[in-house]
C-alpha cells in the first residue's frame, strides 16, 4: 500500500515549493508531485496596457536573484516586436551583465546545497567564505555594467544605457581573474564533495535520479529564440496536466506547465551542455557538476567579452514605437527564460507572456524523483535550484 | 621649509561657520588653474592633486558649455577621472546642477572607488545623508573620500539666471565668459572683455525657492569648504573641518601647490564670512517659521510629521 508523504515547504532552494510523494512499502517513490506554491503575482496581467519601457523595467522584479535575465529577455522581445537592432557593444554588455548574475547565482546555489554533501563545519565555513567572495565579484560585474547589483537599470530596450570606462574594464578583468582562481578551487571542492557523498551513500552517480526527458537550451551564454520552435510548445493548466483524479494536488500548483513536443523537458546548466556539447550524463547529480563547470565558463566568457569590448562604442539604439510581436529568449542561470510581447503602434503592450526558466523544470523534477528513495527527494529537487 | 597650516589657521565662530579645525586664505600656485578658476582655484587644485596622486579616482563636479545651441551655460554633472579634464569644470555656474545624481554613475559604470565630490551646502548634506542611509546606493558610503563644499548664499533656476543675464544685465548668454557675485553686485564678464554688474538685490526675485529655507552658508558637513567671501580677489577662503581635509591641504602646501596666508592679514577677513553666515541663518530661520505657521513641514524634518 503506497503511503503519501508531504514535504512542505521544501527548503534551501529559490522560490517556494511543496513535494507530495506516493511512497511504496520499500520507501521508493512511485509518483512525485512538485508543486509551485509561490503566490501568483500577475506580471503578465500588469503588463497589459502599459508602455514597453515600463514593462521591460517592471518584469525584472519577477525575481530578486536573477533579474538581469528577465530584463534582457524582455528587452529582446520588445526589440524583435518593434524591429530594433541594439548596437554590438550594447549586446556585449548585456551578455556580460547577465553573466555576472549567472556567476553569483550559480555559486549561491552551491551554498544552499552545501548541507547535502558536506558535514565538516570547518570545510563548510571555508566554502561559504569562498562562495561569498565569488558572489561578490559576480555582483560587482552587475553593479558596474548594469548600473545596480539588483534590478540593473542599464538594461534597456535598444541595448544598454551606457558603456563602461576603460578603468572599469580593467577593474572588472582583474576581479574576474580572482574569481577564476577561487572558482577553480570551489569546483574541485564540489566535485570531491559529491563524489564522497556518492561513496558514503552507496549511490551510483550515473543512474541516481535519472530521467529520460529531452533537454532544451538555446545558447551556451546568451539566448536565441530561433532555437525554439514555438509551435511545439504548449502550456497546460495544472488540472490538464495532472488530471482530474489529482484535482487537489493540481489546485495547489500555481502557474502553468510548459511542455515541448507534449512532454516535460529539462532546462538549465546540464541541458546547455547536452545541447551544445553533446554530453549525455543522466544521473541528476551531474547537474551540480555542469553548474559548476558553467560558472568557470561564465567567468571565461565574461573576460572574453571584456577583451573584445570597445568602451567608446555606442550602446543604445534610438527607436520609435511600432506595432508587432516578438519573442525574447535568455538563458537564465536556471534555464531557458522566454518573454513574448505584442505591442501596438504606440508601443503599448497588448499582450505579454512569460515562461520563466524554472517553470520548465517543475514536471521534470518529478520524473527525476520517481523511482528513487523518498529520503533523497529533496536532494534531487535541489539539483535543479528551483 | 613650507608652512605648517596649523600655524596659519585661525578658528572662527562655529555657530556661524559650522564645526571646523581652522580657516585660512589660499590660492593655487598654478597659473593655468587661476586663469579659469572662480577664485583661488582651491577646488580645482585639490581635484587635480588628488587625481594625480591617486588619492581619488573620480571627481564629481559640474560642467557647462557656454556655446550649447539650446541652453548655453546650463551645467550638467560629470564624473572626471582624468586630471587634465578638471579645469573643464572650473568656475561657478550660478544655477542648479544635480551633482549628487552623478555619484551613481561614478560607482557603477565608471567603477570609481575613491571619489571627491564638490557641491553646494545642500548637496553636501545630501551626500552625507546618503552615507548614513545609502538607499539605492549600495557600496557608496565608503567610496566617498573627500567632500568639498562651496560657500553659497543662494542659487538660481536656469531660466532665472538667464533672465538676470539677458534681461537685467542685457548680455546674451552666449557672450558670457564668467559670472560672479561679490561686493553687493552680480557681475557678468563677457568674452569680449566687457564687465556688466547689477545690484544683487535685483536678482532676489529670481532665486530658487528651496534656498530660502536653507540655513547652511558654509557647507557645514564638508571636509573642506571654499568660498570667495572674506578673501581678496583671486584668493579663496578655506575652512578645514576634518583631519582628512587638513592632511590633504598640508601635503599640497608642502608640495608647493598652494600659497597660503592668515585670514587675519587680509581684507575683508573672517568677520564678513561669519556675518553673512549669520545673515543667511537668521533670514531663512524666519522663512521657516513663517512656513511652519502655514503648517508646512520644517526642511529636513519632513518625515517626522505624519
Ligand atoms: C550657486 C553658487 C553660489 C555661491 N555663492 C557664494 C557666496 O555667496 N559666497 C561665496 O563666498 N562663495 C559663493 N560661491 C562659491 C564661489 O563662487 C566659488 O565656487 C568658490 O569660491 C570656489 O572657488 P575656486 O576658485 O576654489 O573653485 P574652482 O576651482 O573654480 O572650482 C569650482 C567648482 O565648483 C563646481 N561648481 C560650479 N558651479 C556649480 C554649481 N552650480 N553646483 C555645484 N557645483 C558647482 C565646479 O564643478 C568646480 O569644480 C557660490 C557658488 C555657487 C555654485
Amino acid at each position: 500500500m503506497a503511503e503519501t508523504v508531504e514535504l512542505s515547504p521544501t527548503t534551501r532552494h529559490e522560490g517556494h515549493g511543496k513535494l507530495v510523494l506516493l511512497v511504496d512499502d520499500e520507501g521508493y517513490v512511485e509518483r512525485a508531485f512538485y508543486l509551485n506554491t509561490s503566490a501568483i503575482r500577475g506580471f503578465e496581467a500588469m503588463a497589459k496596457g502599459r508602455p514597453a519601457e515600463f514593462v521591460q523595467v517592471a518584469v525584472m522584479r519577477i525575481c530578486g536573484i536573477c533579474q538581469a535575465t528577465h530584463g534582457t529577455a524582455s528587452a529582446e522581445a520588445f526589440e524583435r516586436a518593434m524591429g530594433i537592432e541594439p548596437p554590438k557593444a550594447g549586446r556585449q554588455l548585456r551578455e556580460l551583465c547577465a553573466l555576472g548574475n549567472r556567476i553569483q547565482s550559480h555559486v549561491l546555489h552551491q551554498l544552499l546545497v552545501l548541507d547535502d554533501f558536506v558535514e565538516d563545519e570547518k570545510e563548510k565555513v571555508e566554502a561559504i567564505k569562498r562562495i561569498q567572495q565569488i558572489r561578490k565579484i559576480g555582483q560587482y560585474v552587475v553593479d558596474v555594467v548594469g548600473g545596480e547589483g539588483i534590478h540593473p537599470p542599464n538594461i534597456r530596450i535598444g541595448g544598454m544605457a551606457s558603456n563602461i570606462t576603460e578603468t572599469a574594464r580593467r577593474k572588472l578583468y582583474r576581479r574576474l581573474r580572482e574569481a577564476r582562481d577561487l572558482m577553480e578551487e570551489q569546483h574541485e571542492f564540489m566535485m570531491d564533495a559529491i563524489e564522497s557523498y556518492c561513496e558514503e551513500e552507496g549511490i551510483d552517480m550515473e543512474t541516481f535520479g535519472k530521467h529520460d526527458q529531452p533537454f532544451l537550451a538555446t545558447h551556451p551564454t546568451y539566448g536565441d529564440p530561433e532555437k525554439i520552435d514555438f509551435d511545439r510548445v504548449v502550456e497546460l493548466r495544472p488540472i490538464e496536466y495532472y488530471g482530474k483524479e489529482n484535482l487537489e494536488i493540481a489546485l495547489e500548483h500555481n502557474g502553468q506547465i510548459p511542455l515541448y513536443d507534449g512532454v516535460p523537458v529539462e532546462v538549465g546548466p546540464r541541458a546547455r551542455y547536452a545541447v551544445f556539447d553533446a554530453v549525455d550524463a543522466r544521473g541528476v547529480l551531474y547537474i551540480h557538476v555542469y553548474r559548476s563547470m558553467e560558472t568557470l565558463a561564465a567567468i571565461d566568457r565574461a573576460m572574453n567579452i571584456l577583451d573584445e569590448l570597445n568602451t567608446s562604442a555606442p550602446t543604445l539604439a534610438e527607436w520609435e514605437p511600432k506595432a508587432g510581436f516578438g519573442i525574447g529568449v535568455h538563458e537564465a542561470p536556471r534555464g531557458t527564460n522566454v518573454h513574448m510581447a505584442e505591442v501596438d503602434e504606440k508601443g503599448i503592450v497588448k499582450n505579454y507572456r512569460i515562461i520563466a526558466a524554472s517553470t520548465w523544470n517543475f514536471p521534470t523534477v518529478e520524473k527525476a524523483i520517481e523511482g528513487e528513495k523518498a529520503d533523497y527527494a529533496e536532494v534531487i529537487m535541489r539539483c535543479y535550484d528551483i | 621649509m613650507a608652512e605648517d597650516l596649523r600655524d596659519v589657521m585661525v578658528k572662527g565662530d562655529e555657530e556661524a561657520l559650522g564645526p571646523h579645525i581652522g580657516v585660512f586664505t589660499a590660492r593655487s600656485t598654478d597659473g593655468r588653474i587661476l586663469k579659469v578658476s572662480q577664485d583661488g582655484g582651491i577646488v580645482s587644485a585639490v581635484a587635480i592633486y588628488g587625481l594625480e596622486e591617486g588619492i581619488f579616482d573620480g571627481f564629481v563636479a559640474s560642467v557647462a558649455d557656454p556655446d550649447d545651441p539650446e541652453e548655453p551655460w546650463k551645467p550638467r554633472p560629470v564624473v572626471i577621472t582624468d586630471p587634465d579634464e578638471v579645469l573643464e569644470a572650473a568656475g561657478t555656474k550660478y544655477t542648479y546642477c544635480p551633482n549628487v545624481s552623478a555619484l551613481k554613475e561614478a560607482i557603477t559604470t565608471k567603477a570609481c572607488e575613491s571619489i571627491m565630490f564638490v557641491g553646494t551646502p545642500c548637496q553636501v548634506r545630501a551626500v552625507r545623508k546618503l552615507q548614513i542611509v545609502p538607499l539605492g546606493m549600495r557600496h557608496f558610503p565608503e567610496k566617498v573620500k573627500l567632500v568639498m563644499g562651496i560657500i553659497c548664499m543662494e542659487n538660481f533656476p536656469y531660466e532665472g539666471l538667464r533672465s538676470i543675464v539677458e534681461e537685467l544685465c542685457g548680455v546674451w548668454m552666449r557672450e558670457v565668459a564668467k559670472f560672479d557675485i561679490g561686493k553687493g553686485k552680480f557681475w557678468v564678464f563677457t568674452k569680449d572683455g566687457d564687465v556688466v554688474s547689477i545690484p544683487i538685490d535685483e536678482t532676489h526675485p529670481f532665486e530658487g525657492e528651496p534656498c530660502h529655507v536653507c540655513t547652511d552658508y558654509c557647507a557645514e558637513l564638508s571636509d573642506i569648504t571654499a568660498g570667495s567671501v572674506g578673501s581678496p580677489d583671486g584668493w579663496s577662503t578655506v575652512i578645514v573641518r576634518t583631519p582628512k581635509g587638513l592632511e590633504i591641504l598640508q601635503d599640497m602646501v608642502d608640495k608647493g601647490l598652494l600659497e597660503v596666508k592668515s585670514i587675519e592679514e587680509v581684507k575683508p577677513g573672517l568677520g564678513l564670512v561669519e556675518k553673512l553666515a549669520q545673515v543667511k541663518k537668521n533670514k531663512n530661520a524666519k522663512e521657516i517659521e513663517e512656513r511652519e505657521e502655514l503648517n508646512l513641514p520644517r526642511p529636513g524634518e519632513v518625515f517626522t510629521k505624519v
